[in-house]
This record gives structure tokens, C-alpha cells and sequence, in this order.
């Protein structure tokens, strides 16, 4: 009797019946929904190829919100906002005084920048190209980082035959101590860029890579194109790494 | 077992319910965290050769802002405009005082009788008349000087860019980012009132942050 009651409740449930519906009809056309499933997956396989990677930060807001139009502007005409920092690292101390060591740095410079992702880099190289061409009175020829051995060219006055005569002299130094020289001369009167690019050691680099776009897919193609140059320019002489927050991930 | 669920399907929805009410009490202290930098653990490698990198080269999340103006940047207007952003970054404690760069506060090199010279590259009396002379002294520095141009410069001197870098205890604080997000934007405010001509595009990965973390929210 009690068993009857509850039949009959349930009979008028609009819930009850609703889903008597579905489960009736799902069982009268369960090949086409199979099929109609199998369809759907077989589709989405064809979207799994097109999935991509991909955290620019920037993208996640719409094209009119205030903050990706102000940093599309600044990536536009101002180099980007973000950057990647190229470390190395040297086995000595003193690596990056030498003259061979930072035009590797600087042909490293140069084929970053050949990167459309790329719009400049700052690295020691570029401080000291123009301590040197500063220090001789802007000559462009001198826009260049130091030679393994450089010539200085200065005049004196020598006594000859018991005369006083200007005589025009050539000293050879080293690159290497021009570098010292320099970046010495730099910082006794007040330059406070060098730590910037530089550990107090001379042994850990940085390269500041500035980025016109915060694309981690590009990014990491970049880094794909450095790795393997790095290690062909520097032959094991030094080790590389990269920071950057958009790297990580 | 169906025809239970049936029968009672208010009960179990307030069971339900009940069933999920303490969890309601952390709602209040769950916090955001937009940054992609939050993903990674404080002691990964990546994380702590960062963070080392940082304490050695100095800051890398920046604030950057971009100063732009038709009649070109190196007029009165856009000289100070570039000058009170300048001297604003400077005086916040969550940035890096000796990492804030821009037009009015870099130093430029030059030689006398063989001396290295290293000067502002506008000193402090010329920023305070800023006259002709003044203005043409300072284009012609940067346009001789590739260490600026093309960087703190647009090479169609149009725009300058202010870049202030953010102390890295502060990086990850979402709280002291949007504190610092609020600021800027009212000091921007501020000067697009006073320099109507002048066009302000602020940005950086430090304030692309606090930018993420009003969506979340």
C-alpha cells in the first residue's frame, strides 16, 4: 500500500518524468550520440595541434583596456617593457677585462639584436666603446672596444744633442689594461653603471636584452637561437644563464 | 538508491549546503596572486638564481612610463613633466632610488685635456631655467650618445621613457603593487591635468601585476 503511494508521487514528479524522457531517448539513439561524441573528440584532436603556449600577461586583457594600450604604445616607440637578462658566468676573475672575452660578448649583443623580438641591448661592452671614444675627443674610429694590444700615440719634449726637441712616441699596452684602466678611471670620478653589468669581480656578466613583446613563445625561440651560439663563441670559457620572469614559466 | 535521493532532495541539498559552510570561513582570507611568478616555489632554482641575480645587478621588475607629446619631447613642458615623474620615483620607498632612470637624471661622459668627466646630463641649474640653450644641449647629447638614443629616447623624439625599478622585497607584494599602481596613476593624473598636451602610458611588468590582480578579483 505504501509502496503504491510512493509509485504514485513519483509518477507525478515533473523531475521524474523529465529525466524518464532523457534516459528513454538516450537509450532509443545511442549510436548516434556515440557517434555524435566520437565526432567531437575527433575534431578537438585537430584543435590539439593548434594549442600553443603562451603567457603574455598583456593579452589577457581586451585591446582597449587602458594599460595594454599605454604598453603597446611603449613597446611601439620605446623598446618594451620588459627585458631578459643574459648572465654569464666566467672561470676566472677578471673574464670580462679581457679583450677577446667582451667582442665575443659584443658579437653576442649583435646577433640578439638581429632578433625581431629584440629592440637593444646594455651590457659592460657598449660602457666601455664609449669611455673610449669619449676619452679620445669623440673620434668615431675610436667607437670600439680595446685591441689585444693597443698603440698610444703622445708627444714630448726629449732633450736631443743638448736640444729640447717634441719628439712623437708610440706605447704599446695591453687591451686588457686599457680595459682596467678605464673602467677605474670610470669609477674614481663617479660613473655608477658598471655594477649594473658587472659583479665586483669581473667574473658574472649581464646582457640587458630589451624586448618589444612579452611573448614567452618568442622568448623561448630567442633563448633556442642563443644557447647553441653562446656555446660555439665561448667554447666552454664561460657558462650561461637566463633571468626573467616570463622565462620560468 | 534513486528514489531516495528523490525523496529527499531538499534534505540533501541542505545537507549539502552545511556540509560546505565551513569552508565559507577562509573565504575572507583567500588572497590573489596574478603575477606568473607566483607559480614557481620560492626555492626553485630558477627562483632563487633570480632573486640572487637581483640582490648582484640590482632590481628587475620595473615600473616604465611613457612620455610622449606631438610638439616632440624636448620642449619646457615634457622636460618637466619628465622631471616631476623622475623626482616622484625617487621618493617612494617601495622603489630603487639609484635605479630610477630617465632624461632629467642620467649622466653623460665627456673628456677634458684627457680627464674622464662624468656629469649630469642636464645639470640641476639648467633643469631649473630650461631655456634654448638648454634644451638644444640636452637633444644634442642624446642624439650623440647611442647609449641613450633609441632607448631613453624614441628615435623620433616624440616619447621618452621614465623607468623605475621596484625593490624586490616589494616585487611580489600584491598589496604594496597596487598601492604603488594607485599612486602613479593619481601622480599621472595629476600631470595630465597641468600638461594637457602631454600623453602618459604607464606600464611595466611590476604594474602588469597589480593590473592582473583587478581582474581576478
Amino acid at each position: 500500500m505504501k509502496f503504491q503511494s510512493q509509485e504514485a508521487e513519483l509518477d507525478q514528479s515533473r523531475f521524474y518524468q523529465f529525466s524518464f524522457r532523457v534516459g528513454i531517448g538516450v537509450i532509443r539513439r545511442k549510436k548516434l550520440i556515440a557517434l555524435g561524441a566520437f565526432l567531437m573528440l575527433l575534431i578537438s584532436f585537430f584543435g590539439i595541434f593548434n594549442i600553443q603556449v603562451e603567457s603574455d600577461e598583456v593579452r589577457y586583457l581586451k585591446n582597449d583596456n587602458e594599460f595594454r594600450v599605454a604598453t603597446e604604445s611603449i613597446q611601439d616607440n620605446l623598446g618594451g617593457i620588459a627585458s631578459l637578462d643574459i648572465i654569464i658566468e666566467g672561470k676566472e676573475k677578471d673574464f670580462f677585462k679581457k679583450p677577446e672575452v667582451l667582442k665575443v660578448m659584443e658579437n653576442l649583443q649583435r646577433f640578439c639584436e638581429k632578433d625581431e623580438l629584440v629592440s637593444y641591448s646594455l651590457s659592460l661592452v657598449d660602457l666601455l666603446k664609449r669611455i673610449n671614444f669619449v676619452l679620445h675627443d669623440n673620434d668615431p674610429a675610436y667607437e670600439r672596444l680595446a685591441k689585444e694590444i693597443e698603440e698610444v700615440h703622445y708627444s714630448r719634449f726629449e732633450t736631443i744633442n743638448g736640444k729640447k726637441r717634441l719628439v712623437e712616441k708610440i706605447d704599446r699596452i695591453s687591451g686588457f689594461q686599457q680595459n682596467a684602466q678605464f673602467l677605474l678611471l670610470y669609477e674614481m670620478n663617479g660613473g655608477e653603471s658598471i655594477d649594473q653589468y658587472v659583479d665586483k669581480s669581473f667574473q658574472t656578466a649581464r646582457i640587458n636584452v630589451r624586448l618589444r613583446d612579452m611573448s614567452s613563445r618568442e622568448l623561448k625561440n630567442l633563448v633556442t637561437k642563443i644557447r647553441p651560439y653562446f656555446n660555439q663563441q665561448f667554447a666552454g670559457k664561460a657558462s650561461v644563464q637566463f633571468a626573467n620572469h616570463y622565462i620560468w614559466t | 538508491m534513486s528514489q531516495f535521493i528523490i525523496k529527499y532532495r531538499v534534505a540533501l541539498i541542505i545537507f549539502l549546503v552545511l556540509l560546505t559552510l565551513p569552508f565559507w570561513i577562509n573565504l575572507p582570507r583567500l588572497t590573489t596572486d596574478a603575477s606568473l611568478s607566483s607559480l614557481i616555489p620560492k626555492s626553485h632554482p630558477a627562483s632563487l638564481f633570480s632573486e640572487k641575480m637581483e640582490e648582484m645587478f640590482g632590481a628587475f621588475d620595473q615600473v616604465v612610463i611613457g612620455v610622449s607629446s606631438e610638439k616632440g619631447i624636448y620642449t619646457k613642458d615634457s622636460i618637466n613633466a619628465i622631471r616631476e615623474l623622475t623626482e616622484f620615483c625617487e621618493k617612494l620607498d617601495e622603489i630603487d632610488e639609484d635605479d630610477v632612470i630617465s632624461l632629467t637624471n642620467i649622466d653623460d661622459m665627456r673628456s677634458s685635456n684627457g680627464e674622464l668627466i662624468i656629469e649630469p646630463m642636464i645639470d640641476e641649474d639648467a633643469l631649473e631655467e630650461l631655456d634654448e640653450a638648454a634644451i638644444e644641449k640636452l637633444r644634442n647629447n642624446v642624439r650623440g650618445n647611442p647609449l641613450f638614443r633609441g632607448k631613453l629616447v624614441s628615435e623620433d623624439e616624440r616619447s621618452a621613457v621614465v623607468m623605475a625599478a621596484v625593490l624586490f622585497e616589494f616585487s611580489m607584494k600584491e598589496e604594496v603593487l597596487d598601492f604603488l599602481k594607485k599612486n602613479f596613476l593619481q601622480k599621472i593624473a595629476e600631470l595630465e591635468k597641468r600638461y594637457p598636451d602631454i600623453k602618459f602610458s604607464f606600464s611595466g611588468p611590476a604594474m602588469l601585476k597589480a593590473c592582473l590582480q583587478i581582474l581576478l578579483i
